[in-house]
This record gives C-alpha cells, sequence and structure tokens, in this order.
C-alpha cells in the first residue's frame, strides 16, 4: 500500500505540473475546468474548491481518490486478521499457546494502526516530494492535517470490517460483508453532494462524510478537529467491538447464529453437468467470484458512460487536456475519449483479475489441490491448457458484461459507439488480460510460491511505465515495454496490430513456458 | 523393491523416513534423481498418464477444496478421472457415513479423510496407493478402512500402504518394506518381523535385585540396574524374563510397546545400510 501510495501521490503531483500549464492564468483556466469537471464526479470525489493551486488539486484529485484506497486495503488487511488467518488455522494455534483472544485481535489492530501511519506518511511525503519538484511545496501543517484525516478515516474501515467479520464465518463472507457496508457508506456520501435530502443519512452513518469535512489544503480551507477526533473515536469503538465479539463467539462461526435450512443429506455426486466438463467446472467453481467482478465492473462502465458526454464536453474546452486528446485518437473526440477513460480504467482492472486468477492457482499447489488433480489420469499440460482456456472463457464474460454496460451507458448520454469498434475494442482486451495470465502460468510453473509477487510487481511496473512515462518524456521504445500501451486505442483509433501479435506471442510463449515447466517441476514439495 | 500383483504391502518408516517421496514417485507428482520406478511395466515418469488410469490414490495432506460440496468435488473428479460407478461411491459412502451435501470446509478432519479415501477408491482402481490413510479416523472407521482394504484385495487390487504405524500395517499387509533415512533397510513377509518388536520393561524390587539371572534370560537385553529398579528390553516372549523373576519381590512392573521411530533407532542403531535399496519395481507384471 506504502508503493501504490507513493506512486499515486509522485504521479498526481507530477501530473499537475503538465495538465494545468505553467501560467497563473493558464491555472485559473483549469482550474475552472476543473471544477466543472468535479460537479460531474460527485458521486467518487468531493466538491473541489479553489484549485487553481497545486494544493488545492492535490486536496481534490489525490486526498478526494485516497480514502476509497486506502479504504479496501483497511477491509482486506481487517477481513484477512478477523477470517482469513483463521481459517488457516493461525487463530487457534496462537489461543493454543495461551494468547487472549483480546491480546490476539489488539495485536492485529496495532499492527495496523502502525502500517497505516508508515503508509500515510510515505504517501504524503510522496505528493510533497513530487508537489515540490514541479516547484510548489506544499504547507506542511495542512498536509500533516489531511493525512491525519485520512489516517483516521482508513481506521474507521478497518474497525468496521472487523467487527462485520465477526458476523460471518468465512473470509469471503466477511470480505463481501464489509464491502457492501462500506461500499454502501462510501456513495451514500457521494450521492449526498448531490441529493441535499441524503445529508442527514450521511452526517449520521458515512466516515466518508467527516472525511470531506477536513480541506485544509484548499485554500481558505480548514481541518475539522471534532470530526477527525470523532472518526479515531469510532474507530477505537469499532475494534472494541470487534475485539468483544470475537470474545463471545466460537472460533469459526459467526457472533450471532441464524439457523439455515439444511441442504438435505446424500451420497450421490452432484448431478450439475458442468462439473464434469474440465475447464466449464473450472469457470462454474469461481462463478460467485466472477459474478462479483462482473457486477462490479459493469456498474462502473454504466456510470462512467452515463457522464461521458459531460466529461467530454468539458475536456474540449480545456486547453490543458489536449496531450490526453492526442493520446485518446484522432476520431470522434466523445468516442475517442469514452474509449480513453473507460479502456484505461478496465486494463488495470483487468491485470488485477488476472492477477486474482493467477493467485488461485498458486493456491492449488499450495493448498494440495493440483496433487489431487494430477492424480487423475491428466498430463501436466493439459493442466495448464484447461486453466488457460478457463481463463479466456472467464475473461470474455467479464468483457462482454461490461462492454455491454458501457454501450447502455454511453447511449444514456447520446454518445453512440460504433458497434464494430467496440467489439474489437473489446475483443483486444481478452489478449491483453491473458497475456498478463500467461506470464503468470510461466512463473507459476517455475516458482508458484512466489508467483502473485512478481507478477504483481510486474503489472505495477507496467503500469507505471505508462502513466509515468509519458509525463517524463521517456522514449517511445521504452513506453512500449509496457503491455499497457501495446493494447492502444482501438475503440477509436483502430487495432493497434503489432501490440496485439506481441501480447498473443507473450500469451503463446507464457503458457507454452508454463507447461514445460510445469512439466520439469515437482509437485507437492 | 518389487511388490506382487494382489498383495497388501506395507511400507513402515518414522516420520521424514522418505515414504512419501516414494509414493509421489511412483504417482510421477515428482523427478527422481537417479533411478526408476514402474507400475504394471509402465514408466512412472514417462508414463505417468497411463499410470495413473489404474491407480487409486489418497494424499498424505489434505488438499482444501473451499466452499465446494462434497458432491460437487465427487462430480469434479469423477469428470477428470471417468470410468467412476456412483454405486460404488453410495457404497463408500454409507459405509463411512459420509455426507456428501456438506462443504468441504464444514467437513470435520475425519470427514475430509473420508471423502480423500472415497477419491481413491470409487473408480475401483488396480492399484491403491494410500500415504498413511487412517490419519484423523476414529476407531470404528479405521476398522471400516480395513476391512475395505481386505476385501479390495479379494477382488485382486494391490495395496501399498504407507504407514508410521506397525500395528495398522501388521492388520492388513501380506508383506512390508521398512524404509529409513531414504533407505530401504528391510522387505519381509509379516510372520518374519518379529524379530525387530520388543517391549520395554521397568520392574521395581522391595528387596535384592536378581540381576544375573534377568541378564542371562533368552531375548532380554540391555540391562540397566539402579537402586531397586531394572530397566530392560525384551524380544519375543515374556517367560523367560517372568521365570529370573520369579522369587523376586517385585513392587512394580511396567511394559510398553515403543514407537516406530525408537524401534529403528534401537534395531537399526550401527547397522548401517546395508540394506538400501533402489526402487526398481512397484508391481510387476499387468
Amino acid at each position: 500500500m506504502s508503493a501504490f501510495g507513493v506512486f499515486y501521490g509522485i504521479l498526481q503531483a507530477a501530473a499537475y505540473g503538465s495538465v494545468a500549464g505553467a501560467t497563473p492564468a493558464a491555472r485559473q483556466a483549469f482550474g475552472r475546468q476543473m471544477e466543472a469537471l468535479g460537479r460531474q464526479l460527485t458521486l467518487v470525489l468531493p466538491l473541489p474548491h479553489g484549485i487553481d493551486s497545486i494544493a488545492g488539486f492535490i486536496q481534490w484529485r489525490v486526498y478526494g481518490a485516497l480514502p476509497a484506497l486506502f479504504g479496501f486495503w483497511a477491509l482486506m488487511s481487517a477481513a484477512g486478521a478477523a477470517r482469513g488467518d483463521e481459517e488457516r488455522g493461525l487463530v487457534e494455534r496462537c489461543l493454543a499457546e495461551g494468547v487472549s483472544r483480546t491480546r490476539y485481535v489488539a495485536v492485529r489492530c496495532l499492527g495496523f494502526v502502525l502500517a497505516c501511519a508508515i503508509a500515510v506518511t510515505l504517501t504524503s511525503v510522496a505528493i510533497d516530494v513530487g508537489a515540490a519538484g514541479g516547484g510548489s511545496a506544499l504547507p506542511l501543517g495542512p498536509l500533516l492535517q489531511v493525512s491525519l484525516a485520512l489516517f483516521a478515516v482508513t481506521l474507521v474501515i478497518y474497525g468496521l470490517t472487523l467487527a462485520l467479520s465477526q458476523m460471518v464465518s468465512s473470509r469471503t463472507a466477511a470480505m463481501g460483508a464489509a464491502g457492501l457496508a462500506v461500499g454502501g457508506l462510501y456513495f451514500v456520501n457521494g450521492l449526498s453532494r448531490s441529493v441535499a435530502s441524503l445529508e442527514p443519512v450521511a452526517r449520521l452513518l458515512s466516515p466518508f462524510y467527516w472525511y470531506d469535512r477536513s480541506t485544509p489544503l484548499y485554500r481558505g480551507g480548514s481541518f475539522d478537529v471534532a470530526g477527525t477526533a470523532g472518526l479515531l473515536a469510532v474507530a477505537i469503538g469499532l475494534s472494541v467491538l470487534g475485539m468483544w465479539l470475537m470474545s463471545v463467539r466460537d472460533l469459526g462461526a459467526p457472533a450471532i447464529r441464524i439457523e439455515t435450512r439444511q441442504r438435505p443429506s446424500t451420497v450421490r455426486p452432484s448431478a450439475n453437468p458442468l462439473l464434469r466438463l474440465p475447464v466449464l467446472a473450472l469457470v462454474y467453481e469461481q462463478r460467485l467470484g466472477l459474478l462479483g467482478w462482473g457486477l462490479g465492473c459493469s456498474a462502473l462502465a454504466l456510470y462512467l458512460g452515463s457522464i461521458s458526454r459531460q466529461m467530454v464536453d468539458l475536456f474540449k474546452q480545456a486547453s490543458g487536456f489536449s496531450a490526453y486528446l492526442a493520446a485518446a485518437g484522432r476520431g470522434d473526440p466523445y468516442t475517442a475519449l469514452t474509449g480513453f477513460l473507460w479502456f484505461g480504467i478496465f486494463q488495470a482492472l483487468l491485470a488485477v483479475f488476472a492477477i486474482t486468477q493467477v493467485a488461485r492457482w498458486s493456491g492449488d499447489d499450495n493448498e494440495g489441490r493440483l496433487e489431487t488433480v494430477l492424480s487423475a489420469p491428466i498430463s501436466r499440460t493439459r493442466v495448464v491448457l484447461e486453466r488457460a482456456l478457463a481463463l479466456v472463457l472467464r475473461t470474455a464474460i467479464l468483457i462482454a458484461a461490461t462492454s455491454l454496460a458501457l454501450a447502455l451507458g454511453t447511449q444514456t448520454a447520446q454518445i453512440q459507439l460504433d458497434p464494430g469498434s467496440l467489439a474489437r475494442a473489446s475483443l483486444v482486451l481478452v489478449p491483453f488480460g491473458i497475456s498478463f495470465a500467461a506470464i503468470g502460468a510461466a512463473l507459476a510453473g517455475r516458482v508458484p510460491r512466489a508467483t502473485v509477487a512478481v507478477l504483481s510487481a510486474f503489472a505495477f511496473g507496467s503500469y507505471l511505465l505508462t502513466e509515468l512515462g509519458p509525463l517524463l518524456r521517456w522514449p517511445a521504445w521504452a513506453l512500449r515495454l509496457s503491455i499497457f500501451s501495446l493494447y492502444g486505442a482501438p475503440l477509436s483509433g483502430g487495432v493497434d496490430w503489432t501490440g496485439l501479435w506481441i501480447m498473443s506471442a507473450v500469451t503463446v510463449l507464457g503458457f507454452a513456458a508454463g507447461a514445460v515447466l510445469m512439466q520439469r517441476r515437482d509437485v507437492g514439495s | 523393491m518389487r511388490i506382487e500383483e494382489g498383495e497388501v504391502f506395507g511400507y513402515l518408516g518414522p516420520n521424514g523416513a522418505g515414504k512419501t517421496t516414494t509414493i509421489r514417485l511412483l504417482m510421477g507428482l515428482i523427478h527422481p534423481g537417479a533411478g526408476s520406478a514402474s507400475v504394471f511395466g509402465l514408466d512412472c515418469q514417462g508414463q505417468a498418464v497411463e499410470v495413473k488410469r489404474h491407480v487409486g490414490y489418497v494424499a498424505g495432506e489434505l488438499p482444501q477444496f473451499g466452499g465446494l460440496r462434497g458432491s460437487e468435488i465427487v462430480a469434479y473428479m469423477a469428470g477428470l478421472r471417468g470410468g467412476v460407478d456412483e454405486k460404488v461411491v453410495e457404497e463408500i459412502c454409507k459405509r463411512f457415513s459420509l455426507d456428501l451435501g456438506q462443504r468441504f470446509r464444514e467437513y470435520s478432519r475425519g470427514n475430509k479423510q473420508k471423502l480423500a479415501i472415497l477419491l481413491g477408491f470409487m473408480h475401483r482402481p488396480r492399484l491403491l496407493i494410500l500415504d498413511e490413510p487412517t490419519g484423523g479416523l476414529d476407531p470404528l472407521n479405521q476398522q471400516e478402512f480395513y476391512d475395505m482394504c481386505l476385501r479390495t484385495r479379494e477382488r485382486g487390487t494391490t495395496v501399498f500402504l504407507s504407514s508410521h504405524i506397525l500395528s495398522e500395517v501388521e492388520r492388513i499387509s501380506d508383506r512390508v518394506g521398512i524404509i529409513r533415512d531414504g533407505h530401504l533397510v528391510r522387505t519381509a513377509r509379516l510372520d518374519q518381523l518379529h524379530d525387530i518388536r520388543f517391549h520395554q520393561v521397568e520392574v521395581e524390587f522391595a528387596s535384592a535385585v536378581p540381576l544375573d539371572a534377568i541378564r542371562a534370560a533368552p531375548g532380554v537385553h540391555r540391562v540397566e540396574s539402579h537402586d531397586h529398579r531394572v530397566r530392560c528390553i525384551v524380544r519375543g516372549s515374556f517367560e523367560p524374563l517372568m521365570s529370573a523373576l520369579a522369587g523376586a519381590r517385585v513392587v512394580n512392573f511396567s511394559s510398553h510397546e515403543p514407537s516406530l521411530e525408537e524401534i529403528f533407532l534401537t534395531y537399526y542403531r550401527g547397522q548401517g545400510q546395508s540394506a538400501a535399496g533402489e526402487v526398481e519395481s512397484i508391481v510387476s507384471g499387468s
């Protein structure tokens, strides 16, 4: 998280210098454009004020978005601490050693508090360094104040997830329950920015509302001491509630038991035909995850599609965005910018999706499923091929769902995307996503336990190259080293055939290497 | 090491001796540094897929199937393998009282082990390779498992049973191989193994210790005396020791069968590894 925060901070601070212009007049014009744009984005970002300076821009664009990113991290950490460790038997082991439940949870909480403090500090330092690099250092006091607010809201999400995790019995369910709760609170606050009647609800329930009240980096902004102290108090309260619930419940069980209808006992194998067809069985097995990804990405595509016209109109007026428009292609600006915005985001999401699938392959090895599968009369090459085909199928389903949502969203904004272009742009995403997984397959064949970390670092580096390279004016050949750059802009500018061939070659070579390495290595030792 | 078709071969060894490594070599899961193994005349490395058509495997470590139900896991593995008779699945589930409607994560350790046994037996393989298969089973289900192995043998199935429990191997095996530190130190019929078994005995006397008589008793070894206590090991019958104790005032007598590890440490201490064997052919013929 620290690395991500540092990257994000440097990127945004550095980007300001490139897009806002160097003169006061240009920056004022940029600020007006951003404020107009910000009014379209109130669902995900706070309302901007006076962002004709880098401090204002950082307050709105960076510290407006960081609670969601840090909140996601807190959610994953708390669900892992509360339920993931329990599933792996670590909690049972610790309790057997004489550690009290309260102490166990308290230690995990304090560990996160420390990690969060480090991540927030490093992020803020990186933002300051990025801003200073652009010739506009940020005021230290307000920077500390907004960092403290970020720290507080992150701890609230951690405490909330910790408490909710006690109500369910698995890590997946904990992530789902907390995701719904945190997502709901986030969007209630987002909607309350434009729907006044929701403000009392947001004020009462949403920690993000109280976080938004601290705007020390804006000119004339202020730090809400009481609000931030309240967030810290709520974080402590929720953590204590989580500790108490943990101390009264049974291990492996929710704090409140609800009698569910017992599934009738059976001694027969499932009659589900999908389970008998190996590739489809792998898709079926991960149906809930795929559904979650599909719904989440589709909702985002629908939303971005529906506001695309307003955004494009704003961008068209902003001289500072000429570089962005140029990068998006030479076609219809509505189509070009819609494609640039959505497919830019979706590429990153697809890379994460591919990494989660590769993590599953590593898990197969670590958790003994691969050994069981290989006890059947099937070759290792077939295992690699089935994984690849299942991933192609899952990726295609995900892309199809989100592209459909994007088409619907843009239609509501009276933007007609050419169906052929949209289909081409969607199809090219398949080799893009699969190429990441292919690299993962090669790594899983050689170093299964380190695969996720190495692949994540590769994806992160690749993304960094694409985002920072143009700003730092790196040569074109260096940018082409990133898989993200190989996708091009097929919605508006046609298919980048060279990029497509390279991605296809990476896919074929990756899975071939994966098959060969899988053949050579030992399994289960 | 050579195992004949239709026999039950017990593969004994203490923890870390190399039992699981041998099994994973036979299953083609790991690659040998040297040497070879074959099953039914098929090379375990080059023809691993063919080998596994004939093999049912129960791994030593339980795989994790998370939220899948038992019925779904069986259907998935049956789809991968083919040739699974649902009546066999039902029969084994009823024998073990295993409910396939539950999710894997809800199973107890014993039920997870039952599911692993079901996956190994459900296609009626010609060869069963079982790596410590009774771990987590209660005594009643262990008995069911032994009965199932014996009935399977009656149908001509070969069983390769790895275990570190001597009594378990004694119950169902025809022959036994003993492995220690990666070397096969002995292969023998079960009735030839009596010489490695021994008991550790401790006797406490109220008066004088008949030390000379004890030391002279056949089958009594490593006699140690301290105050009014004697420790020794007894191989074979207890009768010579009991005769030596006749007339002495014994206030306490204890005897226990040592663990397999202790047996190995005692019996093979100083004997070197002259019997080290190469895994040459696990099941002959086809």
